[in-house]
């Protein structure tokens, strides 16, 4: 139904309605604006990527063949504008760091963490997200946020499905072991 | 999946819910579609190639069996069709005292096997097609 709704706007644009363009615009800019942000992590350089990704796959507009939705072919000029931001900014800008979370959760922290509210998890969830390396970030957004397969992740980051499902584990233990911490350290605070 | 693997993945599931994600400034949308505005109008007319893809596919097949062809009839009468058919004509010729460059260009093609010159040529004809619809696009382009 939404990749239905998309082609009807594409097909608009592709009549030469350039303002049925905002319809796109409008539905994905946010998620277009946070996977930059999550890229380059800077609000001023995501925007101005953001905005760039959207003038570009509008300027390619008529490439897009339809195959794949409209969604993973914007994150994907996303991704690429990102990414070359980064290059030009040096090699410390696209640094990755192994933070090594690997522990496992036990079930006793698992009930301290359903226990927790909504507000709590989303704060958690945020502290998470702002520690892992940014590729991982954008990786578990596209997957566990916005419901991505492995296959539409790899054909927007250009990563073969297995490299995807690797880093999407390796960031879900690095997150796991950060709510563990967490937790432990609630704990502490209470006791 | 594992167990904890799968537990794992509810526990993402579960945090991802709760999580929102950045908005850009309120002026965003607008700007790009500034930016937009200035690039200039889609044309109504949809990009069709001028060699079409069933073109594509029908001059491919007919290289190959061009080639195939080459192949079977061989050089000199070496071919396949020259030992199926026992016979063949015994033209003895021999090429004119030329001079220069067209003695060199007869040379060359007497010491090169009909087969590369073939395919040379199939090779050939395809790019002058190539570049004769990259041409015939740009004028049309630029007609726009």
């Amino acid at each position: 139904m939404e990749h239905k709704e998309d082609k009807h706007y594409i097909a608009r644009v592709l009549k030469g309605e350039s303002d049925a363009y905002a319809f796109l615009v409008n539905k994905y800019k946010s998620m277009a604006y946070s996977l930059a942000l999550k890229l380059v992590r800077n609000r001023e350089d995501a925007e101005e990527i953001a905005q760039d990704a959207f003038v570009k796959a509008y300027q390619s507009l008529g490439q897009f063949r339809g195959s794949s939705r409209f969604s993973t072919w914007l994150y994907r000029i996303v991704y690429n504008t990102s990414i070359s931001r980064l290059r030009r900014a040096g090699p410390e800008a696209v640094r990755i760091e192994d933070s090594g979370y690997e522990e496992k959760e036990s079930s006793g922290e698992m009930d301290a963490y359903y226990r927790l509210k909504d507000q709590e998890r989303k704060k958690i969830l945020d502290i998470a997200l702002e520690k892992l390396d940014p590729d991982e970030n954008f990786l578990v957004t596209l997957y566990y946020y916005d419901d991505k397969d492995l296959d539409e992740i790899a054909q927007i980051t250009g990563l073969t499905g297995n490299n995807v499902k690797v880093k999407i584990f390796r960031a879900r233990q690095k997150i796991a072991g950060m709510l563990k911490k967490y937790l432990k350290d609630e704990l502490t605070g209470i006791l | 999946m594992k167990k904890q693997d799968k537990k794992q993945d509810e526990l993402m599931r579960d945090l991802f819910i709760h999580h929102e994600i950045s908005e850009p400034s309120p002026s965003f949308a607008e700007r790009v579609m500034y930016r937009v505005s200035v690039e200039k109008k889609y044309d109504p007319e949809i990009y069709r190639p001028i060699i079409s893809r069933t073109a594509w596919i029908i001059i491919a097949v007919l290289s190959v069996l061009l080639i195939f062809l080459a192949f079977y009839l061989g050089n000199g009468g070496t071919g396949y069709l020259d030992k199926f058919f026992s016979y063949r004509l015994d033209l003895d010729y021999s090429i004119p005292e030329i001079s220069g460059l067209m003695q060199r260009i007869a040379e060359v093609y007497s010491s090169t096997s009909s087969i590369v010159l073939y395919v040379l040529a199939g090779l050939l004809g395809m790019i002058i097609v190539l570049i004769a619809e990259q041409l015939l696009q740009r004028r049309t382009l630029s007609k726009k």
